[in-house]
C-alpha cells in the first residue's frame, strides 16, 4: 500500500487550481461551436495556450491535441508528490503501443508512426523492448499479457484477440495500481471506470448479437458489478439488464442512455452518459481543498476537454450541424 | 461515290457481285448485333444507375458514421483499430461473354468474419459509432464489387458498339454504294462494248452487201 499524504499536495492542488481557470468552459466550448468554420473555432484553441504553439493551420489540429495531452501529463508528472499515481494512469498508453507494436509484427507492417509519447516508457524504448523481447522493466501484467497475446495470436490468427488480451490487461494493471494506494478516492473511481465501460461494452456487444463466450473475454475484472450479473442478465432481453441495474448507482444513467439508444438506434447517447456519470464522480474532488482528489480530476477535466475540442473540431471541418456536435459533448470539469 | 479501279470485264463483274452480297448479309448480321448490345447496353445502364444511387447513398452514410467515430476517438486509437483486418477478402476476376464482348466478372469470397464477427478491434477503447462504420461499410462491399463489375461491362459494351456502328455504317455508307456503283458502270461498260460491236457488225455487213452488189453490176 502506497501512502498518499493529503498535505504533500498542497503546493500541487494550488497550481493546478490555478491551471483549472484555464480550463475551456462551457461559454468558450460554445464559441466553438458557433464559430463560423474550422478556422474560426480553432482560434479558441489558440488562445487557451493549447499544445506548443504549434497553432497555425486548424488541420494539424489532432497533433495540438496530442501536445497538450503530453504537456498535462509532463505537468502532473513534474509536480507530483507521489509518482506512482501519475504512472498508474499513463500505463495505458504504453499498453496501447504495446498493442500496435504486436498487431506491426504479427501483421508484418512497419510500426505505424501513431505510437503515443505519454506512457511510462518512451516510443524507442518501448520499441525496443518488443523488437528484442527484452520484458525486464514491464510489469508484470504487461509480461504476462504479451506472453498470452503471443500465445493467442499464433492459435487463432484474430487481431481482434490482440486487442481483447491487452485491453483487459490494461484495465487489470489500472486496477490494481490505483488499489494499491491508500485512497478511497483512486479506489472508487477504478471501480467506476470498470464499471461504465462493462456496461458499455456489455450492451454493445449485445446489440451485435454477440455470444457469451465473446462477452465474457471482453468484460473487464476489479469493478462493483459481478461478472455474474452480466451473466444472468444474458439470458434476458437487455431490456431486462437494465432494469436489473436500477439498483446500482448507474440505474438511472444506463436506463436513459437506452431509452436514447432504443429511439435513435445509436449507442453513443448512452457513451455519453457513462462518461457524464464518471466525471459527475470527479466533479466532486472541486470540494476537496488537498488531496490526490484535484490532482487527478484535472487530468480527467484535461481528457475530456480534448475530446470535446476533438468531438468540435472534426464536427466543423467535415460541416456537421451545430446539434449533432452539441449532442455529443461530454459534460465538462468546470 | 467513288468507283473502284477496276477493269471492266466480266470476270471482275462477277466477283464484285459476289462481295456485294457478302456485304450485304454482313451488313444485315451487325446491325442485329449492334441492336442487341444496344439492348444489352441499356439493361446494363439502368441497373448501374440504380446501384450507382444506392452505392452512393450508402458511401455517404458510412462517411457520416466514420466522422463522428473519428470524433469521438484519437487518430491514433482509431488507426489502431483498424490496423490489421479480421475478414480476409478474395477477389476472383473472370470474363464472361456477351455478344463477343468478354465483360469482367468478379466473385469473391471472405474468409473469417463468420456470423457478424467482422470487428477487428476490442471494446474497451473503441466507440460503438466505429461498429455501425464497419457493418454499413461491410455491407456495402459486395455491392462496390458489383457496381465495378457493371461499370467495366458497360464501358467495354459502349466501345464495342461503337465499333460496330462504324462498322455497320462504312458497309451501309461506302463499301456498298461502291460496289453497287461499280458493278453499274462495269454493266454499262459492257453494254457499250456490245452495242459498239454490233453497230460495226451491221457496217461490216453493210460494206459486205454492197460490195457483193456492186460486183453484180
Amino acid at each position: 500500500m502506497i501512502k498518499i499524504k493529503q498535505d504533500d499536495y498542497a503546493y500541487a492542488v494550488g497550481l493546478i487550481r490555478a491551471k483549472e481557470i484555464k480550463l475551456l468552459d462551457g461559454d468558450r466550448l460554445n464559441r466553438m461551436i458557433e464559430a463560423q468554420g474550422a478556422a474560426e473555432a480553432f482560434k479558441v484553441l489558440a488562445e487557451a495556450e493549447y499544445g506548443y504553439g504549434n497553432t497555425e493551420n486548424f488541420h494539424s489540429f489532432e497533433q495540438v491535441l496530442a501536445e497538450e495531452m503530453k504537456k498535462t501529463y509532463d505537468l502532473l508528472a513534474e509536480i507530483s508528490p507521489v509518482p506512482e499515481v501519475v504512472d498508474a494512469f499513463k500505463k495505458k498508453h504504453d499498453y496501447f503501443n504495446i498493442k500496435v507494436l504486436l498487431k506491426a509484427e504479427f501483421s508484418g507492417q512497419e510500426p505505424p508512426q501513431i505510437l503515443v509519447d505519454t506512457g511510462v516508457f518512451g516510443v524507442e524504448q518501448i520499441k525496443r523492448i518488443i523488437r528484442e523481447r527484452d520484458y525486464s522493466e514491464l510489469t508484470p501484467i504487461m509480461m504476462q499479457a504479451i506472453a498470452d497475446t503471443y500465445d493467442a495470436f499464433s492459435r487463432m490468427r484474430d487481431p481482434q484477440a490482440v486487442d481483447l488480451i491487452i485491453d483487459k490487461a490494461s484495465y487489470d494493471q489500472f486496477v490494481n495500481d490505483l488499489n494499491e494506494f491508500d485512497s478511497p478516492f483512486l479506489h472508487e473511481l477504478a471501480r467506476i471506470i470498470i464499471d461504465i465501460t462493462n456496461i458499455n461494452m456489455y450492451i454493445r456487444a449485445r446489440s451485435l448479437n454477440k455470444s457469451w463466450d465473446f462477452i465474457g473475454k471482453l468484460l473487464l475484472k476489479g469493478g462493483e458489478i459481478s461478472e455474474e450479473f452480466y451473466f444472468a442478465g444474458f439470458d434476458k432481453p437487455v431490456e431486462a439488464f437494465v432494469d436489473d441495474l436500477r439498483r446500482t448507482k448507474y440505474g438511472d444513467t444506463v436506463k436513459r442512455g437506452w431509452e436514447l439508444y432504443t429511439a435513435k438506434k445509436n449507442i453513443s447517447g448512452l457513451e455519453k452518459l457513462l462518461d457524464d456519470f464518471l466525471m459527475s464522480y470527479i466533479r466532486r474532488s472541486k470540494l476537496i481543498t488537498m488531496g490526490v482528489e484535484p490532482f487527478i480530476a484535472y487530468l480527467f477535466a484535461k481528457e475530456t476537454e480534448i475530446r470535446n475540442v476533438r468531438i468540435i473540431m472534426t464536427g466543423k471541418i467535415n460541416g456537421l450541424n451545430d446539434d449533432l456536435i452539441r449532442e455529443r459533448l461530454r459534460l465538462g470539469y468546470v | 461515290m467513288a468507283r473502284l479501279n477496276v477493269n471492266p470485264t466480266r470476270m471482275v463483274l462477277t466477283g464484285l457481285k459476289k462481295r456485294l452480297k457478302t456485304a450485304r448479309r454482313g451488313h444485315k448480321l451487325l446491325k442485329d448485333k449492334r441492336d442487341e448490345l444496344m439492348k444489352k447496353f441499356l439493361d446494363i445502364v439502368r441497373e448501374n444507375k440504380r446501384l450507382r444511387e444506392e452505392v452512393e447513398r450508402k458511401v455517404s452514410i458510412v462517411h457520416s458514421r466514420f466522422v463522428m467515430a473519428r470524433a469521438l476517438m484519437n487518430a491514433e486509437v482509431l488507426e489502431e483499430a483498424l490496423m490489421s483486418p479480421k475478414v480476409e477478402v478474395n477477389l476472383k476476376a473472370s470474363t464472361k461473354n456477351i455478344m463477343s464482348v468478354d465483360v469482367p466478372v468478379l466473385e469473391y469470397t471472405t474468409e473469417g468474419g463468420g456470423e457478424g464477427d467482422i470487428y477487428p478491434y476490442g471494446f474497451a477503447n473503441t466507440t460503438g459509432e466505429l461498429d455501425e462504420a464497419i457493418a454499413t461499410l461491410s455491407e456495402l462491399v459486395p455491392e462496390l464489387l458489383k457496381l465495378a463489375e457493371m461499370e467495366k461491362s458497360a464501358q467495354l459494351l459502349a466501345d464495342e458498339i461503337e465499333k460496330t456502328r462504324r462498322r455497320v455504317n462504312a458497309l451501309e455508307y461506302v463499301l456498298i454504294p461502291n460496289l453497287e456503283e461499280t458493278i453499274k458502270y462495269i454493266v454499262m461498260k459492257l453494254d457499250e462494248n456490245e452495242r459498239s460491236n454490233l453497230t460495226r457488225l451491221m457496217k461490216v455487213k453493210d460494206m459486205v452487201l454492197k460490195e457483193t452488189h456492186e460486183f453484180h453490176y
